[in-house]
């Protein structure tokens, strides 16, 4: 019942942050108005992050674990796959809503900077994983190996993204909060905010449906 | 000591099996080669941009060719029934890992060797030694993820499918660092930018190796 509190509000709160972001933040001096796609692609691609350590803090937690009990054992899974998901849409949400900023702004749709190629990167796979997923049938041995991928695959991604960025760059540096307008910050923060709340709503969904789900299959199993 | 002799041992069954089919090598050094051919069509450039950006090709084609290798080797595995043969009497998963990751890179050190003729040739490059360096870390880090992500798609009916969409992904840094540190061999070191795409390997390579030892006896 909290939770679903929770989801009401984030999505009303986000509602509020993008009137904010729209009609109330200045337009920027140099991009005008094209700017304000930011406030969603900005705390789109942190909410991507985070959700991509989330799925690594679940997969290694999972492996850590010391309980044999499976019941036990499978709540890291859920977890992690759970928080998968969420991070494939951010992912996507954030390099959608970059390509369309950056043609108006580079002029292109693309651009092979490292930040971009690392995020268009993570969406590939984080979507692997998922794959994997579904081809896997033994859940136990699913758990064990998707686990073993959300762990490396985590790891790899600050090589992946130091080594394209030492091979080129450029994507702007991020502005600090010096350098906006105040409510500026205040509509970035606000969405990031309302973001973080739908996304923690979604991942709620999202793990009573996987222990639904495990039940039907279970049930069918028995 | 028993585990380098159970390495050994794998090892040597991998490359028995390997040069009595004969054909695997063969094939996928034939597949490689067509590669390089299917570059040159592809891009239509002049020969000196096409020299220019070999390296790349080489590496492309290499990492294309070693993951039909490294299907083939186990695909027969597991068609066999060998790898079941080989959990069944209870080695180390660690072992098991390691003995596969050898006799892969043997594979692949092979292959780049072949490879480095047809390169000379077909691009008028001039090969020196510091390249060695190179062809090795850049060997090792293709076998030591390659092996592990093979291991985890091998007994799925999908594998096949899912090897290279999950493999190469994972595999774009050794593809930066080992192309441009070709690059750099061949043509000149100016800025001294080679030691840290070397480097940059030495850490994909060291990373890798620990990680998959360590999540090993999860996937067997």
């Amino acid at each position: 019942m909290i939770l679903f509190f929770l989801g009401i509000v984030s999505v009303c709160f986000l509602g509020f942050a993008h009137y904010w972001g729209l009609f109330i933040a200045p337009p920027d001096r140099m991009m005008g108005d094209v700017y304000r796609i930011l406030f969603v692609h900005v705390p789109a691609a942190w909410m991507a992050l985070l959700f991509c350590f989330l799925n690594f803090l679940g997969s290694i937690l999972y492996l850590l674990q010391k309980t044999q009990v499976w019941q036990r054992r499978r709540v890291w899974d859920r977890f992690a796959h759970a928080s998968a998901e969420i991070a494939v849409v951010m992912t996507g949400l954030a390099v959608a809503l970059g390509s369309i900023w950056g043609r108006p702004t580079w002029g292109v749709w693309w651009t092979w900077d490292p930040r971009l190629t690392t995020t268009a990167l993570l969406f590939i796979l984080y979507m692997g994983t998922l794959i994997l997923r579904r081809l896997l049938e033994d859940p136990e041995r699913r758990a064990k190996v998707v686990a073993s991928l959300g762990v490396l695959l985590f790891i790899n991604v600050p090589i992946v993204y130091l080594s394209v960025k030492w091979w080129r760059s450029l994507h702007q540096m991020q502005s600090s909060p010096e350098t906006m307008a105040p409510s500026m910050v205040i509509a970035l923060r606000m969405n990031a905010v309302a973001l973080l709340g739908v996304c923690l709503f979604l991942l709620w969904v999202r793990l009573r449906l996987a222990k639904k789900e495990e039940r039907l299959e279970e049930g069918g199993e028995s | 000591m028993k585990a380098v002799r159970q390495i050994a041992a794998l090892v040597h069954k991998d490359l028995l099996a390997e040069f009595r089919e004969g054909h695997a090598l063969f094939s996928v050094f034939l597949f490689a080669l067509l590669l390089l051919l299917l570059f040159h069509f592809a891009l239509s450039l002049e020969p000196a941009l096409l020299r220019r950006i070999s390296p790349g090709l080489f590496w492309l084609a290499l990492f294309f060719s070693s993951t039909l290798a490294l299907q083939h080797s186990f695909g027969r595995e597991v068609e066999d029934g060998q790898w079941e043969g080989l959990l069944l009497l209870k080695i180390d998963p660690k072992v098991l890992y390691c003995g596969k990751l050898l006799s892969h890179l043997i594979f692949i050190t092979i292959l780049q060797a072949l490879l480095v003729l047809p390169m000379i040739l077909l691009f008028d490059l001039s090969p020196n030694r510091s390249l060695a360096v190179v062809f090795f870390l850049g060997g090792l880090g293709i076998a030591t993820v390659g092996t592990f992500y093979a291991s985890l798609t091998a007994t799925l009916r999908e594998g096949p499918l899912l090897l290279p969409l999950l493999l190469f992904p994972m595999m774009i840094p050794i593809l930066l660092a080992t192309v441009q540190a070709t690059e750099l061999a061949l043509w000149g070191d100016l800025m001294g930018q080679k030691e840290a795409w070397l480097k940059l390997l030495v850490v994909f390579d060291t990373v890798f190796l620990l990680g998959s030892l360590l999540l090993a006896e999860q996937i067997s």
